[in-house]
């Protein structure tokens, strides 16, 4: 997986899983499903999957809706 | 007073919105480093033109032949399918760096045919071959071919035999300021009946899925029965217009946003994503169009079946609905009644009367033509550039304020910078970003036609959102904190005063607030570029890519460093600009007196360390009577790297001529300065002598002497050294027989003439300064000579070209290197036009051969255009230079009043130092 600093929010996709992967500024890996409400319904993620996620530029917070 | 010129002042005076709508889209944004979020900051793969279709642009937009407001938010331009083509053509294709022989490259053909400068009338003309693009071949064979190899064209592939293509013509012309009237035209060019389907296409650049204060726009169909199709566009931010679309079009709207299967893998909340059309018109694919007729995306389809050699037109109007502009747009009852073509027709009559109004009566037609299309193409490519690097930044986790940050792979230190205004761009397809020393040189054209518009660009880059807080002026995107040659003061007092000789009165108070900024630069320069403080500079590339032994802008492979003429010639150039500003505004201010002393002297002090710093004399060569780098090795040994190239002339361009006015005021000035150089008379010892007077009085400001400047004009002006048919070379020719070698670390370093395209990848391979014409140096060149004309007079002559035995003075020297320029884009005596190459089908076609496209820089040997097409940019600057030759004589240069005429009639950067208010008025009457 690519270098991300930690305490930053970043989003990722899993191609696999066809799905967008978020880690808030914790640390926590979240799936989301691909709706407005995406992250109200997010589901933990294995973070020992992550290293194929790719990322996504962060302006595509907003678009899913990320409170961060 | 012409009609586009009341528009003009209305925008000035009234702040009537004239200038709000115009060509401010882009013809590439995928593939920039704005959009470019990859962590190693690989702009040109990591948003492709596959992409981009199907992706959503954070920063800005594209199209083709576009426009929008100055904001940029909605959007107009033009699609187009041919039925065979795999990808609705929405945006022009083109190589990337990598996979372009020689670098990027734009692969279409079209051509800026005409704009004026509040875009009222604007015609463009795109050629679209009727068999399918393409793509595929052009990257393949490019990719193939190597730097040796010409490039492969769109034209090698045979996609236009037959001439089976069809000529669209995209014309603009405003009935009112938010009220456009649009026609584009499809000629079929081939032997056959051709269909086509065009898809004007109206959008909101996204916003909202970036930014939740951002309110989400809308486009609808608000179409009713018995009228023409409409398309409504509603904005918090930009207002209500209406799309008037006439005929029966097919109404399609989508949404402006991401599609995230393509492009990521992860399913769509909605089928209506930005390549909606292309599925729709491409594929058939069904539910690819919201039924709904709303969205944020739209296009009126309409298919053609042209006959062979006929042509089909459609017309559309863009007008405000609601608002202050509506008051005078209206909504036209008859969107489409006779006064659409009336006013059409009345908007192109008053095109040709703007430029009847400049164009010189000694104009040939064709001269006429070369002029027209240079302006349209300048005007043509402004465009709105977006970017908030803070944002950008923190976007990809490389927040300059956070701790725990990512570094960034360029543009780190410049997080104060917003941009997002109207600019002047190099060429909106290969550079759709500014390069502040590129803009410089725009200015002095498109003071030609908009004279507010230049000293706003001006303006801009000194603002603080784009100048550093420590003074450095942005060079570019791709490096903001890269190095650009100072010209930024030049323009400046040739924009001030061309508006004095034009108008009687010079903005002081633009000028004043510019010369603070420039002092912050310059200060920036001498702390920065001075290693040791000897006013020797240094700089790296300095805009030059290729031209050194070495890159420039890289550790050497010998250690040490680099004295860099051309950097210490831009320097002492930069100083007599700042004392040409501080003299004349010392003329009414007295606080200002102390500050044209202090750049005489830092002039005096940077002018004569050129000649003399260094145990072999420094840059110049007295057996060759030519400036060089000198290399300074680590173990304290210098040797001068002599090629003979444009860095070598660029001291003769440091020269500015003064008419005394100032020391004739304040005379205790002219003491303080003989009482400096009396207790340094070593400072011109190698050097002009600032206290001679010339003709008329006149002072001058030069690196060389008489004996050093004819030295230098000897070899400059010989055919086998820098003078070619078509203006002087970046590279002597000398060196193709004799190639400049330098051994260092066990590898060899060569340079040789090379009079098209670059063999070395430095820079991106995809120019050349080692043997090419390139027209913004010439400009300087001239400048240069008319300078020394001004003050030498017609008795100081040269042979030119040298051995030829015809003796010219120096203004006869700049027509005749104007002449040679010019010709690169004028028919010759056989119709050809040689930047056209040989290209048949631009030399012979009708319908190509009067398109012109302005190249970034011309073969050494012929002529051909070279590197990036459009870059009207700098090279339009040949507007400017065929203008002023065609508007003065040598003879009107040689009196007392003779400075002026030069800024009055033609506004030469030569003459701007040299007109005094008095004199300006004087020639007026």
């Amino acid at each position: 997986m690519t270098q991300v600093a930690r305490r930053m929010g970043a989003v990722f996709v899993d191609r696999c899983s066809q799905s967008w992967i978020v880690r808030d500024p914790d640390g926590n890996f979240w799936i989301l499903p691909s709706a407005a409400d995406g992250w109200r319904r997010r589901q933990p993620y294995d973070a020992d999957k992550s290293d194929h996620l790719e990322p996504v530029p962060a302006h595509y917070r907003t678009m899913l809706g990320l409170p961060f | 007073m012409t009609a586009e010129i009341s528009r003009l002042d209305e925008a000035r005076a009234q702040d009537v919105p004239w200038k709000k709508w115009g060509p401010y889209l882009s013809e590439r944004q995928w593939g920039t480093v704005r959009e470019d979020y990859s962590e190693g900051g690989d702009a040109w793969n990591y948003f492709s033109h596959d992409q981009a279709r199907s992706r959503a642009y954070r920063w800005g937009e594209d199209g083709i032949a576009g426009l929008s407001d100055d904001k940029q938010r909605l959007c107009f331009a033009v699609a187009l399918w041919n039925g065979r083509d795999p990808i609705l053509k929405e945006r022009m294709f083109g190589l990337t760096n990598s996979e372009g022989n020689h670098g990027e490259d734009v692969k279409e053909y079209y051509f800026y045919l005409d704009s004026t400068p509040t875009h009222s009338y604007m015609r463009l003309l795109y050629k679209y071959p009727q068999a399918a693009f393409p793509y595929e071949q052009l990257v393949l064979t490019n990719r193939a071919r190597s730097r040796t190899e010409f490039e492969y064209e769109l034209l090698d592939t045979g996609v236009f035999d037959d001439n089976r293509y069809f000529d669209v013509f995209i014309e603009y012309a405003k009935a009112a300021p938010e009220d456009l009237l649009i026609r584009i035209e499809a000629a079929n060019r081939g032997p056959d009946e051709a269909r086509i389907d065009i898809l004007p296409t109206l959008w909101f650049r996204n916003e909202w899925s970036w930014d939740l204060k951002e309110p989400r726009p809308e486009l609808s169909d608000q179409s009713s029965p018995g009228r023409p199709a409409v398309i409504h566009a509603s904005h918090a931010k930009v207002g209500e217009y209406d799309l008037w679309c006439e005929g029966e079009p097919e109404l399609l709207f989508t949404e402006n946003e991401t599609n995230v299967e393509r492009v990521f893998g992860v399913p769509n909340r909605t089928p209506y994503v930005k390549d909606s059309f292309h599925r729709h018109v491409v594929h058939g694919e069904p539910g690819a169009v919201n039924p709904d007729r709303r969205g944020t995306k739209a296009a009126a389809r309409r298919t053609l079946i042209v006959p062979a050699g006929e042509s089909r037109s459609i017309r559309l109007r863009l007008v405000r609905v609601a608002g202050p502009a509506a008051k005078t747009n209206g909504n036209p009852r008859e969107p489409f009644g006779s006064e659409f073509d009336a006013t059409l027709a009345a908007r192109r009559a008053e095109a040709d009367a703007f430029y009847a109004g400049i164009v010189p009566d000694s104009f040939s037609e064709d001269e006429a033509r070369v002029f027209r299309q240079a302006c349209a193409g300048m005007l043509w490519s402004k465009q709105f550039y977006h970017y908030d690097v803070d944002k950008w930044l923190e976007e990809r986790g490389s927040d300059p304020f956070k701790p725990m940050r990512k570094q960034a792979p360029r543009n780190d230190h410049w997080h104060h910078m917003y941009n997002g205004d109207v600019i002047s761009m190099p060429d909106k397809w290969e550079y759709p970003w500014y390069a502040a020393w590129d803009l410089a040189f725009h200015v002095l054209a498109l003071t030609l036609v908009d004279p507010d518009f230049g000293k706003q660009q001006l303006r801009l880059m000194l603002r603080e959102r784009y100048m550093h807080p420590n003074g450095q002026i942005p060079a570019y995107e791709w490096n903001f904190g890269d190095v650009n040659p100072p010209v930024h003061a030049w323009s400046t007092i040739f924009t001030y005063r061309l508006e004095k000789g034009r108008t009687g009165v010079g903005d002081k108070d633009w000028l004043k607030s510019s010369f603070q900024k420039l002092l912050l630069n310059f200060t920036w320069w001498v702390n920065r570029k001075d290693r040791e403080g000897r006013n020797v500079f240094e700089g790296g590339f300095l805009g030059l890519d290729n031209i050194g032994v070495f890159d420039r802008s890289a550790p050497l492979p010998t250690g040490g460093c680099l004295e860099q003429a051309d950097g210490t010639a831009w320097m002492a150039l930069f100083c007599q600009n700042m004392l040409e500003i501080a003299s004349e505004l010392a003329l009414t201010e007295d606080d200002y007196s102390d500050m044209a002393i202090k750049f005489v002297e830092h002039y005096l002090w940077i002018a004569s360390s050129m000649a003399n710093v260094g145990p072999q004399g420094g840059m110049w060569d007295e057996e060759d009577g030519f400036f060089y780098d000198v290399l300074k090795l680590p173990d304290g040994r210098s040797e001068r790297l002599k090629v003979r190239s444009m860095v070598g002339l660029l001291p003769m361009c440091a020269t500015t001529v003064f008419d005394g006015a100032l020391i004739r005021k304040r005379p205790e000035l002219g003491e303080r300065l003989a009482r400096f150089i009396q207790a340094r008379p070593e400072l011109v010892q190698s050097i002009h002598d600032p206290r001679i007077d010339g003709i008329e009085g006149r002072r001058l400001a030069a690196i060389l002497n008489e004996t050093r400047l004819r030295r230098v004009l000897e070899k400059m002006l010989d055919e086998n050294e820098f003078l070619s048919d078509y203006g002087i070379r970046s590279l002597s020719k000398f060196h193709e027989r004799n190639p400049y070698v330098f051994a260092a670390g066990g590898q060899e370093y060569r340079v040789a003439y090379l009079p098209a395209e670059s063999d070395t990848s430095m820079f991106g391979g995809n120019s050349n300064w080692r043997g090419p014409i390139w027209m913004p140096v010439n400009a300087l060149i001239l400048r240069a000579l008319l300078g020394y004309h001004m003050y030498y007079g017609s008795d100081f002559r040269v042979e030119c070209p040298t051995g030829s035995g015809r003796m010219l003075n120096l203004h006869e020297v700049a027509e005749e290197i104007a002449r040679r320029l010019g010709r690169i884009f004028l028919r010759n005596s056989s119709g050809q036009r040689p930047v056209n190459g040989g290209a048949r089908q631009f030399q012979d076609d009708p319908h190509w051969r009067d398109c012109i496209l302005f190249y970034e820089y011309f073969h050494g040997d012929n002529g051909a255009g070279l590197g990036a097409s459009h870059q009207t940019g700098w090279t339009g600057i040949i507007a400017r230079i065929m203008h002023l030759f065609a508007s003065v004589t040598a003879e009107e240069t040689a009196g007392p009043r003779r400075g002026a005429a030069y800024i009055e009639r033609a506004g030469a950067a030569a003459a701007a130092s040299a007109a005094t208010p008095t004199s300006a008025t004087g020639a007026r009457t």
